[in-house]
């Protein structure tokens, strides 16, 4: 187990959800970086390593469906979530399956619980990474 | 209402308009706010470009430090800007430190401002989220308030539902809910009943149940962005499934987003999503839970009086001459504690004490129950077990504890003479005092197949006689004070007829009830 941070990509343009996301992945101990739209999350993504993503849908520049689009083309199995108030119109489109998004969380959340989702599948990740090599 | 025009996430999930920052339009409006504070022309270079490229590339290498080049009297600053360019600009030769100082200085300022700002909106933003779930939590609690069960009526049920309705209309920020119920064979769909103001006829409401229903029983339905002909005035919607256990109870339908509840941020969300599902679904299940609640209460209610009808009739099965008299000493009753001033509950118990004084009867043996002529001392003694035998009876039917009592002592005497434990005057509970009365006017005044009954002259007078001696004079006084009452009473009661069952047709058993409501 390494014991560099494990860096959480959240894209949210709502300052105080980035807030409490970035509050809540701190304390479990993870190193989260915000980003205000879709675009600094693209630009920020290919400059890093990321364990996981977490995104809004509604953006300005990029929404979240696109950012997975581009994190898909490089890395099509990261853990991906969206966190959204459109959770019941995306639902039922397809697109969650098309783009492997890992879960679709509709706001409000519970942080915890979704910071718990976020652990669960980086534990998967791994261990099918793991089983590749 | 397009399907696909309302699923599909590329016209449903609206995308904010682009917003292109070019890092040198940021730079250039730092490098026009230098010049504006310094009083001097301020020009913009990039590292790769000309001018004074040493100079640039030493300001490029110390972000926030100025730094400085001299000519002679005159000399240049450089100072590096956010955006990656760097401002140059002029000044007298023993005044470029101070100027460069006032540079960084303006600089450092605007970044703190901007700091400052970025903050202020974070906390307007956490304060607008926290007000948010102050309005729900307080939403959801008032609602887990007022849909407390009522505790006597069913009635009201409009009441209860506006009483949800309303707050949740303000808390969804809902310009008005329909909440439309269906029949209970669920065959069909009642009338809408509207929080607010109608936004739509009745038929356009159910059409649109009828479009969303199946979707709606997996989740909650929000569709924006409504331009349908058929439903005009319908911007937006949430349609939400009223169901408890196996039963559908109807649909709450949330219509258009108050406009000015929209924040004035840069993420604001148009139209309905999934805060206000979630919230409205919340809702619904409390609402669907009480509805529940009710027709339990309802089906609770209605097997107590099935098992009272039950019991009256093994009563009536026992002795049909007297048929009839159970449920007439209940109604008597049921009058004379109503006008001795007695509490509603008070009267409604002793009418079902009423129904239910001679249960005891069932263990008495035909012969003696039956007989029509003057019975022996042994057959007295045998008879004036029916109120203890009451007692065992129902002593176990935790629904019928409050009856036993008027079962018991109907048959004491208010001069202490009666049985089965001699109590004497105000011991002698007031159901059995009221019962009593009642007891003895039906049994003179009723036809037997062997005896004609009395007429309401004489039975007035022996309750006169009577009165202090088998019962409780302040009684007998109000009982013939309001001897018209009871007459008319008498006289209006019809003996429930006997159900009659269905022979069996073709060898086979027709079993079809019929169900002839005795207790009101």
């Amino acid at each position: 187990m390494s014991t560099s941070p494990r860096k959480v990509l959240i894209a949210e343009d709502n300052p105080g959800l980035a807030r409490v996301l970035s509050f809540k992945f701190k304390a479990s101990g993870f190193l989260p970086v915000t980003c205000a739209d879709g675009q600094l999350a693209w630009e920020a993504f290919q400059g890093d390593d990321f364990v996981a993503v977490l995104s809004d849908q509604e953006m300005p520049r990029m929404t979240g469906i696109e950012l997975c689009r581009n994190v898909r083309s490089s890395k099509p199995n990261l853990p991906f979530f969206l966190v959204t108030g459109r959770q019941l119109e995306i639902a039922g489109t397809g697109i969650v399956e098309e783009l492997k998004i890992t879960q679709c969380f509709a706001k409000p959340f519970s942080p915890g619980s979704v910071v718990e989702a976020v652990e669960e599948a980086i534990q998967k990740h791994s261990e099918s990474e793991a089983a590749v090599l | 209402m397009s399907d696909a025009a309302t699923r599909s996430p590329a016209s449903t999930v609206q995308v904010q308009p682009t917003i292109q920052v070019q890092p040198t339009n940021l730079d250039q409006k730092l490098a026009d706010l230098l010049a504006e504070q310094l009083g001097r022309a301020v020009s913009i270079h990039m590292a790769e470009s000309d001018g004074p490229r040493e100079l640039v590339l030493r300001a490029v290498a110390t972000p926030g430090r100025a730094q400085v080049e001299h000519h002679g009297v005159s000399g240049l600053v450089a100072l590096l800007l956010p955006a990656g360019s760097v401002a140059v600009w002029e000044s007298a030769a023993n005044d470029i430190q101070r100027s460069a100082r006032h540079g960084e200085t303006v600089l450092a300022l605007n970044r703190a401002s901007s700091d400052i700002q970025q903050l202020q909106s974070e906390v307007d933003s956490l304060v607008a989220q926290v007000t948010n779930d102050f309005e729900e939590l307080s939403l959801i609690r008032s609602l887990s308030c007022s849909i407390a069960l009522p505790s006597r009526s069913v009635d009201g049920d409009d009441d209860i539902l506006l009483s949800t309705l309303l707050p949740l209309a303000s808390g969804l920020g809902a310009a008005s809910i329909a909440a439309v119920f269906c029949t209970s064979d669920k065959t069909e769909l009642l009338e809408p009943i509207w929080s607010h103001d109608k936004l739509l006829p009745a038929a356009a409401v159910h059409a649109l149940i009828d479009n969303d229903r199946e979707d709606a029983e997996i989740q909650p339905v929000v569709r924006n962005h409504v331009k349908d002909p058929a439903y005009q005035g319908l911007n937006e919607y949430m349609l939400v499934e009223c169901r408890s256990v196996e039963r559908v109870h109807g649909w709450l339908i949330a219509c258009n987003r108050v406009a000015h509840l929209v924040e004035d941020v840069p993420w604001a969300q148009v139209g309905f999503t999934t805060v206000q599902a979630s919230l409205m679904e919340t809702t619904t299940n409390q609402l669907a839970a009480y509805l529940h609640n009710l027709q339990l209460l309802k089906q609770k209610e209605d097997l107590f009086t099935d098992v009272v009808r039950a019991l009256v009739n093994a009563v009536d099965a026992r002795d049909p001459y007297t048929c009839g008299h159970s449920e007439r000493v209940a109604l008597f009753s049921r009058r004379l504690a109503t006008l001795s001033g007695q509490t509603p509950e008070t009267c409604h118990r002793i009418y079902l004490t009423g129904l239910l004084h001679d249960v005891g009867k069932i263990a008495v043996p035909d012969d003696v129950l039956q007989k029509p002529a003057k019975l022996t001392p042994e057959e007295r003694a045998i008879i004036e077990t029916h109120t203890d035998a009451g007692w065992r009876v129902l002593h176990q039917l935790e629904a019928l504890r409050d009856v036993l009592v008027g079962v018991l002592y109907h048959h004491e005497n208010y001069d202490g003479t009666g049985y089965p434990d001699k109590l004497v005057g105000e011991n002698i509970p007031i159901d059995g005092r009221i019962l009593a009365v009642c007891d003895a006017f039906d049994a003179m005044t009723s036809n037997r197949p062997y005896r004609q009954g009395m007429s309401i002259a004489k039975a007035s007078e022996i309750l006169r006689g009577g009165s202090g001696t088998y019962w409780d004079p302040s009684l007998v006084a109000v009982f013939l004070d309001h001897i018209d009452q009871f007459d008319a009473i008498r006289l209006n009661h019809q003996p429930r007829a006997q159900a009659v069952r269905q022979a069996p047709v073709g060898g086979l058993p027709m079993l079809a009830p019929v169900p002839t409501p005795i207790v009101s």
